[in-house]
């Protein structure tokens, strides 16, 4: 009897070393997570090699690295600029830390600042060549995110937070994906190029929506829980709305409302020139 | 099944001839094989491609997650043909010391060689704490470890399934392994001197 009960504890600790053994470095490469030997120092001077041997002619370097945390109050935020990049994350340290690294003297300038009073946190960034990390600390909520971006390509990972949250970008591409995003104003201001936006678990707290997008391409997959009532008052001056609601394509030329339950979204897209998609899935 | 593979380790001799009179295929080692290839291979593969890779600066022509694959995949397919190449000397020279097992029941007692792989398993999370060379260290000592682990393990399934002694069971192991080396060492100079 207390042999069988040891082969089971055994067996069960075989099949754990299994499962283990596939799933960490399973997560670990699927994350690109380098580990003890890839912290936020080394990475940002393995970057930086990167960054100053890269092509600075158009969009296509992008660099990509997002830093996570676990907590509730945590901000992620990856912004991927022309040749450079900004990182948000936050460091076990109780006081505001912004560290500015440029690597160009370049005419462009950019800027970054935290409102300890108000909680919000201000990046401009209108340089193509420059590399920002933001700490924030534990104990601190950001409670705004504005993000003011003339030229490049910026993606913007945000979980769990509360207060404001505006983008306003005059030339370049937007991809941004908001988690649990607890705000009554969050605004999309773009001139020209692409807005990707992928709102989840969001929507029952997040009231309104503003999109006003002067010429380009706004595309948004907004995972909706079931009942949830969809509001578009979309104003097009030239071009088209498309909206795919839980699979369903809609297209939409003039204001409507989808009442599909007691929940209540509003989104709200204005489009001088160029046309919206908008995805709506479960 | 726990008690299968709780048996397995605890009690190599005891579990092989329940599995041998049970007529399980070769099916059963081939899985042995491959999930603790993909073990070994996985954990590998973030240790080089992403750890390694990442302490250098070196930037593949190719993504990481690609790369990541390719190790996994070469480990694991390099894993599958030293079972079975392996295997089938083991069995050539078991039946050279007048031993009783069929082919497919050599096979599956070799397959014993890859069980105590599940530590490294177990042990993977520190991976991600550890630093590359450490990592690397640590990954060697891992797999020595379960060699000479399962290297035991497989002498005394060897042993029962051929009713071999532990001895004539080592020697014939043995003798796989010099043929093997020799054969590496011949093939090696003779390529060196073709150059």
């Amino acid at each position: 009897m207390i042999e069988d009960v040891v082969y089971r504890a055994i067996g069960a600790l075989v099949i754990a070393g299994l499962i283990i053994g596939i799933i960490t470095p399973l997560y670990l490469i699927a994350n690109n997570m380098p580990g003890n030997n890839g912290s936020l120092v080394d990475l940002t001077q393995m970057l930086s090699g990167l960054v100053s041997s890269a092509p600075r002619m158009n969009y296509n370097f992008i660099l990509e690295k997002e830093i996570s945390t676990n907590s509730t109050n945590a901000l992620r935020l990856d912004i991927n600029l022309l040749d450079g990049y900004i990182e948000v994350s936050r460091a076990p340290v109780h006081t505001i830390v912004i560290d500015i690294y440029s690597t160009t003297s370049t005419a462009n300038g950019y800027k970054a600042s935290f409102n300890e009073q108000s909680g919000a946190l201000d990046i401009m960034a209108r340089s193509s060549t420059i590399k920002l990390v933001v700490r924030i600390p534990d104990n601190m909520i950001v409670k705004g995110l504005n993000l003011n971006m003339s030229n490049g390509i910026a993606k913007i990972n945000i979980t769990e937070m509360k207060g404001p949250i505006s983008f306003i970008i005059d030339n370049g591409i937007l991809e941004s994906e908001l988690k649990n995003i607890v705000s009554n104003n969050t605004l999309i201001k773009m001139s020209n190029g692409v807005v990707k936006l992928s709102l989840r678990y969001s929507p029952i707290n997040l009231s309104e929506i503003k999109i006003q997008i002067n010429d380009g391409v706004f595309k948004a997959s907004i995972r909706v829980p079931k009942n949830t009532m969809l509001k578009i008052t979309p104003t097009i001056l030239n071009g088209v709305v498309h909206v795919s609601l839980n699979g369903k394509n809609i297209t939409i030329y003039e204001d409507q409302e989808y009442d599909n339950g007691s929940s209540r979204l509003d989104c709200e897209i204005m489009i001088l020139n160029g046309y919206a998609k908008i995805d709506f899935a479960r | 099944m726990l008690d299968y593979i709780g048996i397995m380790v605890v009690s190599p001799r005891k579990s092989i001839q329940i599995l041998v009179a049970e007529k399980r295929t070769i099916l059963l080692g081939l899985a042995i094989v491959i999930l603790a290839s993909l073990v070994g291979g996985l954990n590998l593969a973030y240790i080089v491609s992403i750890k390694g890779l990442g302490f250098v600066g070196l930037k593949l022509p190719f993504s990481t997650s690609l790369s990541s694959v390719g190790i996994m995949a070469g480990y694991t397919m390099l894993n599958i043909i030293l079972w079975l190449v392996l295997g089938i000397l083991i069995y050539a020279f078991d039946k050279l010391l007048g031993g009783k097992a069929s082919l497919e029941t050599v096979l599956l007692a070799y397959s014993y060689q890859w069980l105590p792989v599940f530590i490294i398993g177990l042990l993977s999370p520190i991976f991600y704490y550890l630093d590359i060379l450490t990592s690397i260290v640590a990954y060697v000592f891992l797999s020595v470890i379960t060699f000479v682990w399962g290297y035991v393990y497989t002498l005394i399934t060897n042993a029962e399934v051929n009713k071999f002694t532990l001895g004539q069971s080592f020697a014939s192991i043995l003798i796989t392994f010099i043929v093997i080396i020799s054969s590496v060492a011949l093939s090696v100079s003779i390529a060196g001197g073709s150059l």
